[in-house]
């Protein structure tokens, strides 16, 4: 029998401890799991500059667009698992800081587009018209059919109740005053038109 | 990558990802087989090395470069192990010896051991050795580290290191003439 030195030196040296095949490139992705995973939090909206900011209800209409927009990319199958539990564990400030991402991401095109589909047509042209301060910006198909739609008291009432100012000049310029005069009961409305 | 480069990336928050990346990919296989070596089953060393890296990767931003890259990894694995075992333990509430018992029949079963009896009482003997004792035999053994490496890692002197790596060795010296002659 071996002396037991030599026994314990070859004995001890041989692996006799065995690990699953592929064990290893595994354990790496299990490990960025459980860590780096954790504050993962994915941004996929394009970055453009948001230009609408002076209308209020624009604004508002944004911030319901961002969170649609939010909630569609959060619940996709693709990205459930990643970010559903990584939601859940964030702080009030960073779900905030999030959602401001969010919002500062949308493009012009975006809230045009989405205003468009579910907004009134002439509140959305009117909106998106009314920020253009030049005026040769502005499409004739807006304004040829403002002069279709500003018949429509209601709407117009609609819209310039919530914000006088909205309507811009040229719009203003492109609608026959005769016109607005048989639709609208309230002169003070004029004056704050600058009519 | 030198160790000190990895750290350079970790400590950097634009690239502290990037650098934790590269620390898994060069650690995680020693870590595995030094945790392996002191809790000996391997899906409790998955749960430990995967708390390790947990809090080597919550440790990053405040890594002050005190000690090298490499004793602080292995001082939390190390630490990480010893925990669990104790735990284990403790909540077993079954005597080493007791336990020395039902952990070889569970030997006999466990899939990725693969040994003979003599290999089996090779493992017992080690599990049975006192905690400090058991992790310098582990490192100086199977890990081959240099005394003056451990000391960093364990904040143990060198001669103390002697001392005990020299009591464990007559310690399984010792349990294997005795369960062997058994046999």
């Amino acid at each position: 029998m071996e002396p037991i030195n030599n026994k314990l030196d070859k004995q001890l040296k041989e692996q006799q401890l065995l690990v699953p095949e592929g064990y290893f490139e595994q354990l790496e992705q299990d490990i960025f799991k459980a860590t780096t995973g954790v504050k993962q939090i994915e941004i996929t909206a394009r970055k453009q500059p948001i230009i609408i900011k002076r209308l209020i209800i624009v604004s508002a209409v944004a911030a319901s667009i961002a969170l649609v927009y939010i909630g569609v990319n959060l619940f996709s199958k693709d990205k459930i698992t990643r970010l559903g539990v990584q939601f859940a564990e964030m702080t009030d400030t960073e779900i905030n800081n999030y959602m401001d991402e969010q919002i500062a991401s949308l493009s012009y095109d975006d809230l045009y587009g989405y205003l468009n589909t579910n907004v009134d047509d002439l509140s959305t042209d009117v909106l998106f018209a009314s920020t253009y301060s030049n005026a040769g910006q502005i499409d004739e198909s807006i304004t040829g059919d403002l002069h279709e739609q500003v018949l429509d008291q209601d709407v117009m009432n609609s819209v310039i109740d919530q914000s006088p100012i909205m309507l811009d000049e040229a719009i203003m310029d492109s609608i026959d005053n005769e016109l607005l005069q048989e639709y609208f009961n309230d002169a003070t409305l004029f004056e704050n038109l600058g009519l | 990558m030198s160790d000190n480069e990895i750290v350079q990336l970790c400590l950097n928050p634009s690239t502290r990802e990037q650098g934790y990346k590269i620390l898994v990919n060069v650690y995680a296989k020693k870590i595995y087989w030094h945790v392996r070596r002191m809790v000996t089953d391997h899906d409790d060393a998955n749960d430990v090395v995967q708390n390790c890296f947990v809090k080597i990767w919550k440790g990053l931003p405040d890594f002050r470069q005190d000690s090298k890259l490499f004793t602080w990894v292995y001082r939390i694995a190390t630490n990480e192990s010893i925990t669990f075992i104790n735990e284990k333990y403790r909540r077993s509430s079954i005597a080493l010896e007791t336990e020395g018992e039902s952990y070889t029949s569970h030997l006999k079963t466990d899939p990725w051991f693969d040994g003979d009896e003599t290999k089996r009482q090779l493992q017992l003997a080690i599990d049975s050795l006192p905690d400090k004792q058991k992790q310098v035999f582990v490192m100086r053994y199977y890990d081959e580290m240099k005394y003056e490496e451990m000391e960093a890692i364990l904040g143990t002197t060198t001669g103390a290191l002697k001392a005990s790596y020299h009591h464990a060795v007559k310690k399984i010296e010792i349990f294997l003439k005795e369960r062997l002659n058994q046999t």
